[in-house]
Protein backbone atom coordinates (compact mmCIF):
# COMPACT_ATOMS: atom_id res chain seq x y z
CA UNK A 1 0.00 0.00 0.00
CA UNK A 2 1.62 3.30 -1.02
CA UNK A 3 1.26 6.53 0.92
CA UNK A 4 1.57 9.99 -0.52
CA UNK A 5 1.65 13.43 1.07
CA UNK A 6 0.74 16.65 -0.68
CA UNK A 7 1.58 19.96 1.00
CA UNK A 8 -0.71 22.73 -0.20
CA UNK A 9 0.94 26.12 -0.70
CA UNK A 10 -0.44 29.40 0.76
CA UNK A 11 -2.84 30.07 -2.10
CA UNK A 12 -4.43 27.56 -4.43
CA UNK A 13 -6.83 28.18 -7.30
CA UNK A 14 -7.96 26.60 -10.51
CA UNK A 15 -8.58 23.10 -11.75
CA UNK A 16 -5.37 23.05 -13.77
CA UNK A 17 -3.28 23.75 -10.71
CA UNK A 18 -4.98 20.91 -8.80
CA UNK A 19 -4.29 18.61 -11.76
CA UNK A 20 -0.62 19.58 -11.73
CA UNK A 21 -0.23 18.98 -8.00
CA UNK A 22 -1.95 15.59 -8.09
CA UNK A 23 0.05 14.55 -11.15
CA UNK A 24 3.24 15.29 -9.21
CA UNK A 25 2.20 12.66 -6.63
CA UNK A 26 2.36 9.83 -9.20
CA UNK A 27 -0.56 8.07 -7.56
CA UNK A 28 -1.15 4.34 -7.65
CA UNK A 29 -4.62 2.85 -7.21
CA UNK A 30 -5.23 2.08 -3.55
CA UNK A 31 -2.83 4.75 -2.28
CA UNK A 32 -3.44 6.55 1.00
CA UNK A 33 -3.14 10.28 0.43
CA UNK A 34 -2.54 12.90 3.09
CA UNK A 35 -3.16 16.48 2.00
CA UNK A 36 -1.53 18.89 4.43
CA UNK A 37 -3.42 22.18 4.31
CA UNK A 38 -1.78 23.74 7.36
CA UNK A 39 0.01 26.34 5.25
CA UNK A 40 -3.06 27.22 3.20
CA UNK A 41 -4.52 30.73 3.49
CA UNK A 42 -7.07 30.68 0.70
CA UNK A 43 -8.26 28.03 -1.73
CA UNK A 44 -11.09 27.95 -4.22
CA UNK A 45 -14.07 25.57 -4.44
CA UNK A 46 -13.06 24.44 -7.93
CA UNK A 47 -9.56 23.59 -6.77
CA UNK A 48 -10.98 21.57 -3.86
CA UNK A 49 -13.41 19.71 -6.13
CA UNK A 50 -10.72 18.88 -8.66
CA UNK A 51 -8.40 17.68 -5.90
CA UNK A 52 -11.03 15.25 -4.65
CA UNK A 53 -11.95 14.15 -8.16
CA UNK A 54 -8.36 13.54 -9.25
CA UNK A 55 -7.32 11.69 -6.08
CA UNK A 56 -10.37 9.63 -5.19
CA UNK A 57 -12.27 9.24 -8.48
CA UNK A 58 -9.71 9.30 -11.28
CA UNK A 59 -6.73 8.21 -9.13
CA UNK A 60 -8.72 5.53 -7.28
CA UNK A 61 -6.90 6.26 -4.03
CA UNK A 62 -8.01 4.27 -1.03
CA UNK A 63 -8.33 7.37 1.14
CA UNK A 64 -7.81 11.10 1.24
CA UNK A 65 -7.13 12.83 4.56
CA UNK A 66 -7.26 16.62 4.47
CA UNK A 67 -5.52 18.06 7.51
CA UNK A 68 -5.16 21.57 8.87
CA UNK A 69 -6.93 23.43 6.06
CA UNK A 70 -9.11 26.49 6.76
CA UNK A 71 -12.72 25.55 7.53
CA UNK A 72 -14.08 27.09 4.36
CA UNK A 73 -11.76 25.07 2.13
CA UNK A 74 -12.46 21.89 4.08
CA UNK A 75 -16.17 22.52 3.52
CA UNK A 76 -15.63 22.82 -0.24
CA UNK A 77 -13.77 19.50 -0.29
CA UNK A 78 -16.41 17.77 1.84
CA UNK A 79 -19.18 18.97 -0.46
CA UNK A 80 -17.32 17.74 -3.53
CA UNK A 81 -16.64 14.34 -1.91
CA UNK A 82 -20.33 13.98 -1.14
CA UNK A 83 -21.44 15.05 -4.62
CA UNK A 84 -18.92 12.67 -6.19
CA UNK A 85 -20.12 9.89 -3.92
CA UNK A 86 -16.71 9.22 -2.38
CA UNK A 87 -17.37 10.60 1.10
CA UNK A 88 -16.65 7.20 2.67
CA UNK A 89 -13.01 7.54 1.57
CA UNK A 90 -12.63 11.22 2.55
CA UNK A 91 -11.63 12.44 6.00
CA UNK A 92 -10.93 15.92 7.30
CA UNK A 93 -9.17 16.91 10.49
CA UNK A 94 -8.08 20.18 12.02
CA UNK A 95 -4.70 18.86 13.14
CA UNK A 96 -2.25 16.23 12.08
CA UNK A 97 -2.53 13.22 14.37
CA UNK A 98 -1.51 9.56 14.13
CA UNK A 99 -3.79 7.69 11.72
CA UNK B 1 -23.33 48.06 3.05
CA UNK B 2 -21.81 49.69 0.00
CA UNK B 3 -23.12 52.26 -2.43
CA UNK B 4 -25.15 50.28 -4.95
CA UNK B 5 -24.29 50.37 -8.66
CA UNK B 6 -26.74 49.43 -11.38
CA UNK B 7 -26.53 47.05 -14.32
CA UNK B 8 -27.34 50.05 -16.53
CA UNK B 9 -23.64 50.88 -16.55
CA UNK B 10 -23.29 48.11 -19.12
CA UNK B 11 -25.24 50.25 -21.59
CA UNK B 12 -22.20 52.50 -21.92
CA UNK B 13 -20.20 49.67 -23.45
CA UNK B 14 -21.87 50.10 -26.82
CA UNK B 15 -19.52 50.70 -29.74
CA UNK B 16 -20.73 52.06 -33.06
CA UNK B 17 -19.18 51.52 -36.46
CA UNK B 18 -17.59 54.60 -38.04
CA UNK B 19 -15.40 55.04 -41.13
CA UNK B 20 -12.37 55.32 -38.80
CA UNK B 21 -13.11 52.24 -36.75
CA UNK B 22 -15.42 51.06 -34.00
CA UNK B 23 -16.09 54.01 -31.72
CA UNK B 24 -16.84 53.74 -28.02
CA UNK B 25 -17.90 57.11 -26.63
CA UNK B 26 -17.74 57.40 -22.85
CA UNK B 27 -18.89 61.01 -22.59
CA UNK B 28 -21.84 59.99 -20.42
CA UNK B 29 -19.77 57.91 -17.98
CA UNK B 30 -19.21 60.01 -14.88
CA UNK B 31 -17.33 57.41 -12.93
CA UNK B 32 -15.17 54.69 -14.43
CA UNK B 33 -15.10 51.41 -12.57
CA UNK B 34 -13.09 48.22 -13.16
CA UNK B 35 -16.29 46.95 -14.84
CA UNK B 36 -15.87 49.56 -17.58
CA UNK B 37 -12.15 48.98 -17.90
CA UNK B 38 -12.37 45.24 -18.51
CA UNK B 39 -15.42 45.75 -20.74
CA UNK B 40 -13.54 48.27 -22.87
CA UNK B 41 -10.57 45.91 -23.08
CA UNK B 42 -12.86 43.14 -24.33
CA UNK B 43 -14.38 45.57 -26.88
CA UNK B 44 -10.87 46.40 -28.12
CA UNK B 45 -10.19 42.71 -28.60
CA UNK B 46 -13.54 42.19 -30.37
CA UNK B 47 -12.80 45.05 -32.76
CA UNK B 48 -9.37 43.64 -33.51
CA UNK B 49 -10.84 40.20 -34.12
CA UNK B 50 -13.38 41.75 -36.53
CA UNK B 51 -10.56 43.29 -38.55
CA UNK B 52 -11.18 46.85 -37.38
CA UNK B 53 -10.02 48.86 -34.36
CA UNK B 54 -11.50 50.44 -31.29
CA UNK B 55 -11.54 54.22 -30.98
CA UNK B 56 -12.02 55.17 -27.36
CA UNK B 57 -13.31 58.74 -27.11
CA UNK B 58 -15.08 61.04 -24.67
CA UNK B 59 -13.40 59.92 -21.45
CA UNK B 60 -14.02 62.75 -18.98
CA UNK B 61 -10.95 64.65 -17.84
CA UNK B 62 -11.52 63.73 -14.21
CA UNK B 63 -11.53 60.00 -15.09
CA UNK B 64 -8.83 59.96 -17.77
CA UNK B 65 -5.86 59.89 -15.39
CA UNK B 66 -7.38 57.00 -13.52
CA UNK B 67 -8.00 55.07 -16.75
CA UNK B 68 -4.43 55.72 -17.85
CA UNK B 69 -3.04 54.65 -14.47
CA UNK B 70 -5.01 51.42 -14.83
CA UNK B 71 -3.23 50.78 -18.17
CA UNK B 72 -6.39 51.02 -20.24
CA UNK B 73 -4.60 52.92 -23.00
CA UNK B 74 -1.89 50.31 -23.14
CA UNK B 75 -4.47 47.52 -23.55
CA UNK B 76 -6.41 49.39 -26.24
CA UNK B 77 -3.17 50.02 -28.14
CA UNK B 78 -2.20 46.36 -27.87
CA UNK B 79 -5.24 45.55 -30.02
CA UNK B 80 -4.42 48.28 -32.54
CA UNK B 81 -6.93 50.73 -31.08
CA UNK B 82 -6.81 54.49 -30.48
CA UNK B 83 -7.50 56.54 -27.37
CA UNK B 84 -7.08 60.04 -25.95
CA UNK B 85 -5.83 59.05 -22.52
CA UNK B 86 -2.88 60.95 -21.08
CA UNK B 87 0.51 59.59 -20.24
CA UNK B 88 0.76 59.37 -16.46
CA UNK B 89 3.45 58.71 -13.92
CA UNK B 90 3.59 55.04 -13.03
CA UNK B 91 5.01 55.59 -9.59
CA UNK B 92 1.78 56.38 -7.75
CA UNK B 93 -0.37 53.26 -7.66
CA UNK B 94 -1.80 53.73 -4.19
CA UNK B 95 -5.42 53.03 -5.12
CA UNK B 96 -4.63 50.33 -7.65
CA UNK B 97 -4.90 46.70 -6.68
CA UNK B 98 -4.58 45.38 -10.18
CA UNK B 99 -4.33 47.30 -13.45
CA UNK B 100 -6.21 45.88 -16.43
CA UNK B 101 -4.38 42.67 -17.23
CA UNK B 102 -5.02 39.99 -19.84
CA UNK B 103 -5.87 36.45 -18.75
CA UNK B 104 -4.34 34.13 -21.28
CA UNK B 105 -4.17 30.90 -19.32
CA UNK B 106 -4.72 29.45 -15.82
CA UNK B 107 -1.22 30.48 -14.78
CA UNK B 108 -2.15 34.15 -15.41
CA UNK B 109 -5.25 33.74 -13.25
CA UNK B 110 -3.28 32.14 -10.47
CA UNK B 111 -0.58 34.78 -10.55
CA UNK B 112 -2.94 37.76 -10.64
CA UNK B 113 -5.20 36.40 -7.90
CA UNK B 114 -2.19 35.83 -5.67
CA UNK B 115 -1.00 39.36 -6.38
CA UNK B 116 -4.33 40.85 -5.35
CA UNK B 117 -4.54 38.63 -2.27
CA UNK B 118 -1.10 39.69 -1.11
CA UNK B 119 -1.89 43.37 -1.58
CA UNK B 120 -5.08 43.19 0.49
CA UNK B 121 -4.35 40.52 3.10
CA UNK B 122 -2.17 42.64 5.38
CA UNK B 123 -5.00 45.08 6.07
CA UNK B 124 -8.11 42.98 5.47
CA UNK B 125 -7.62 39.19 5.32
CA UNK B 126 -11.35 38.49 5.03
CA UNK B 127 -11.75 40.73 1.98
CA UNK B 128 -8.53 39.28 0.60
CA UNK B 129 -9.94 35.75 0.71
CA UNK B 130 -13.18 36.87 -0.93
CA UNK B 131 -11.25 38.55 -3.73
CA UNK B 132 -8.96 35.60 -4.20
CA UNK B 133 -11.81 33.11 -4.48
CA UNK B 134 -14.02 35.33 -6.66
CA UNK B 135 -11.31 36.41 -9.11
CA UNK B 136 -9.85 32.92 -9.33
CA UNK B 137 -13.19 31.24 -9.95
CA UNK B 138 -14.40 33.71 -12.55
CA UNK B 139 -10.97 33.82 -14.18
CA UNK B 140 -10.84 30.03 -14.24
CA UNK B 141 -14.24 30.00 -15.99
CA UNK B 142 -12.80 32.26 -18.69
CA UNK B 143 -9.90 29.88 -19.27
CA UNK B 144 -12.06 26.74 -19.18
CA UNK B 145 -15.04 27.89 -21.24
CA UNK B 146 -14.76 31.25 -23.02
CA UNK B 147 -12.53 30.12 -25.89
CA UNK B 148 -10.98 33.59 -25.72
CA UNK B 149 -8.61 35.47 -23.49
CA UNK B 150 -10.14 37.58 -20.73
CA UNK B 151 -9.27 40.67 -18.71
CA UNK B 152 -9.11 41.35 -14.99
CA UNK B 153 -8.90 44.56 -12.95
CA UNK B 154 -9.31 45.51 -9.29
CA UNK B 155 -9.10 48.68 -7.29
CA UNK B 156 -9.99 50.32 -4.03
CA UNK B 157 -12.33 53.30 -4.18
CA UNK B 158 -11.85 55.53 -1.16
CA UNK B 159 -14.80 57.76 -2.09
CA UNK B 160 -17.17 54.81 -1.75
CA UNK B 161 -15.34 52.76 0.89
CA UNK B 162 -15.35 49.82 -1.45
CA UNK B 163 -13.09 47.38 -3.17
CA UNK B 164 -14.23 46.64 -6.73
CA UNK B 165 -12.99 43.96 -9.09
CA UNK B 166 -14.07 42.79 -12.50
CA UNK B 167 -13.41 40.14 -15.12
CA UNK B 168 -14.60 40.18 -18.74
CA UNK B 169 -14.08 38.19 -21.88
CA UNK B 170 -15.24 38.48 -25.46
CA UNK B 171 -15.76 34.74 -25.69
CA UNK B 172 -18.68 32.48 -26.51
CA UNK B 173 -20.80 33.46 -23.49
CA UNK B 174 -22.61 31.44 -20.85
CA UNK B 175 -25.37 30.17 -23.12
CA UNK B 176 -22.95 28.45 -25.51
CA UNK B 177 -21.27 26.80 -22.53
CA UNK B 178 -24.43 25.70 -20.76
CA UNK B 179 -26.79 24.78 -23.60
CA UNK B 180 -25.76 21.15 -23.21
CA UNK B 181 -26.81 21.31 -19.57
CA UNK B 182 -30.31 22.54 -20.31
CA UNK B 183 -30.05 26.31 -20.74
CA UNK B 184 -32.37 27.50 -23.51
CA UNK B 185 -31.64 31.25 -23.34
CA UNK B 186 -29.27 33.76 -21.75
CA UNK B 187 -31.37 34.16 -18.61
CA UNK B 188 -31.52 30.41 -18.04
CA UNK B 189 -27.77 30.14 -18.60
CA UNK B 190 -27.16 32.85 -16.00
CA UNK B 191 -29.46 31.12 -13.54
CA UNK B 192 -27.76 27.79 -14.14
CA UNK B 193 -24.29 29.27 -13.62
CA UNK B 194 -25.18 31.10 -10.41
CA UNK B 195 -27.64 28.76 -8.73
CA UNK B 196 -25.46 25.72 -8.24
CA UNK B 197 -28.02 23.49 -9.97
CA UNK B 198 -25.27 22.49 -12.38
CA UNK B 199 -23.77 20.36 -9.60
CA UNK B 200 -26.75 18.03 -9.92
CA UNK B 201 -26.10 17.24 -13.58
CA UNK B 202 -22.29 17.25 -13.46
CA UNK B 203 -21.06 16.37 -9.96
CA UNK B 204 -17.76 17.95 -9.03
CA UNK B 205 -18.37 20.98 -11.26
CA UNK B 206 -20.23 24.26 -11.02
CA UNK B 207 -19.22 25.25 -7.49
CA UNK B 208 -17.24 28.38 -8.28
CA UNK B 209 -19.85 31.02 -9.02
CA UNK B 210 -22.42 29.93 -6.41
CA UNK B 211 -19.76 29.94 -3.67
CA UNK B 212 -18.52 33.31 -4.90
CA UNK B 213 -22.04 34.69 -4.55
CA UNK B 214 -22.30 33.33 -1.00
CA UNK B 215 -18.94 34.75 -0.02
CA UNK B 216 -19.56 38.23 -1.40
CA UNK B 217 -23.08 38.59 -0.02
CA UNK B 218 -21.88 37.37 3.37
CA UNK B 219 -19.54 40.37 3.39
CA UNK B 220 -22.46 42.70 2.54
CA UNK B 221 -21.06 43.12 -0.95
CA UNK B 222 -22.69 42.94 -4.34
CA UNK B 223 -22.00 41.35 -7.69
CA UNK B 224 -23.09 41.69 -11.27
CA UNK B 225 -22.91 39.05 -13.97
CA UNK B 226 -23.98 39.56 -17.57
CA UNK B 227 -23.80 37.49 -20.71
CA UNK B 228 -25.73 37.89 -23.94
CA UNK B 229 -29.00 39.67 -23.18
CA UNK B 230 -29.14 38.66 -19.52
CA UNK B 231 -27.76 40.57 -16.55
CA UNK B 232 -28.20 39.82 -12.88
CA UNK B 233 -27.22 41.91 -9.92
CA UNK B 234 -27.08 40.26 -6.50
CA UNK B 235 -26.83 42.15 -3.23
CA UNK B 236 -27.92 41.72 0.35
CA UNK B 237 -31.41 43.02 -0.49
CA UNK B 238 -32.02 40.45 -3.19
CA UNK B 239 -31.38 39.79 -6.82
CA UNK B 240 -32.35 41.88 -9.81
CA UNK B 241 -32.58 40.56 -13.36
CA UNK B 242 -32.49 42.72 -16.42
CA UNK B 243 -32.67 42.13 -20.15
CA UNK B 244 -30.00 44.13 -21.92
CA UNK B 245 -30.99 46.12 -25.03
CA UNK B 246 -27.44 45.76 -26.25
CA UNK B 247 -26.31 42.13 -25.77
CA UNK B 248 -22.95 41.66 -24.11
CA UNK B 249 -20.65 39.61 -26.36
CA UNK B 250 -19.03 37.17 -23.96
CA UNK B 251 -19.31 37.36 -20.19
CA UNK B 252 -18.66 40.19 -17.76
CA UNK B 253 -18.50 40.00 -13.97
CA UNK B 254 -18.09 42.59 -11.26
CA UNK B 255 -17.83 42.12 -7.53
CA UNK B 256 -17.61 44.65 -4.72
CA UNK B 257 -16.99 44.32 -1.00
CA UNK B 258 -16.76 46.96 1.72
CA UNK B 259 -13.24 48.12 2.50
CA UNK B 260 -12.01 50.04 5.52
CA UNK B 261 -10.00 53.30 5.41
CA UNK B 262 -6.73 51.46 5.98
CA UNK B 263 -7.24 49.70 2.69
CA UNK B 264 -8.78 52.35 0.49
CA UNK B 265 -6.07 55.01 0.72
CA UNK B 266 -6.49 58.35 -1.07
CA UNK B 267 -9.57 59.44 -3.01
CA UNK B 268 -9.42 59.69 -6.79
CA UNK B 269 -9.46 63.51 -6.60
CA UNK B 270 -6.58 63.46 -4.13
CA UNK B 271 -4.69 61.31 -6.60
CA UNK B 272 -4.92 64.08 -9.21
CA UNK B 273 -3.40 66.68 -6.91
Amino acid sequence: MSARTLHLPRLVAGRDYADDLVRSLVLEPGAEVLVDGSGLLSGTPSFAAELVQRILVDGKARSLRLVGAPGEFTGYAETAAKDLDVQDRFQAAAHLSPA
Amino acid sequence: MIASRTARRLDFLRATETPRGRELNLVDVRWLDPLHLVGIAAEAQLAHRAGTRLRLVGVRADQANYAARMHLGRIVESFGGEHELPTVAERDQRDTLLEVRPLRDPADVEQLCSLVYNRVAATDPVAARALHVALAEVGDNVCQHARSIGFMAAQTIAEHGVLRFAVADAGVGLLATLTGLGAADDHQALELALSGRRQLSSPGHGYGLPRTVEMITRLNGELLLASGRAARKIEVGGRFDRTLDNPYRGTIFEGAVPAGPALTGPTRSQMRE
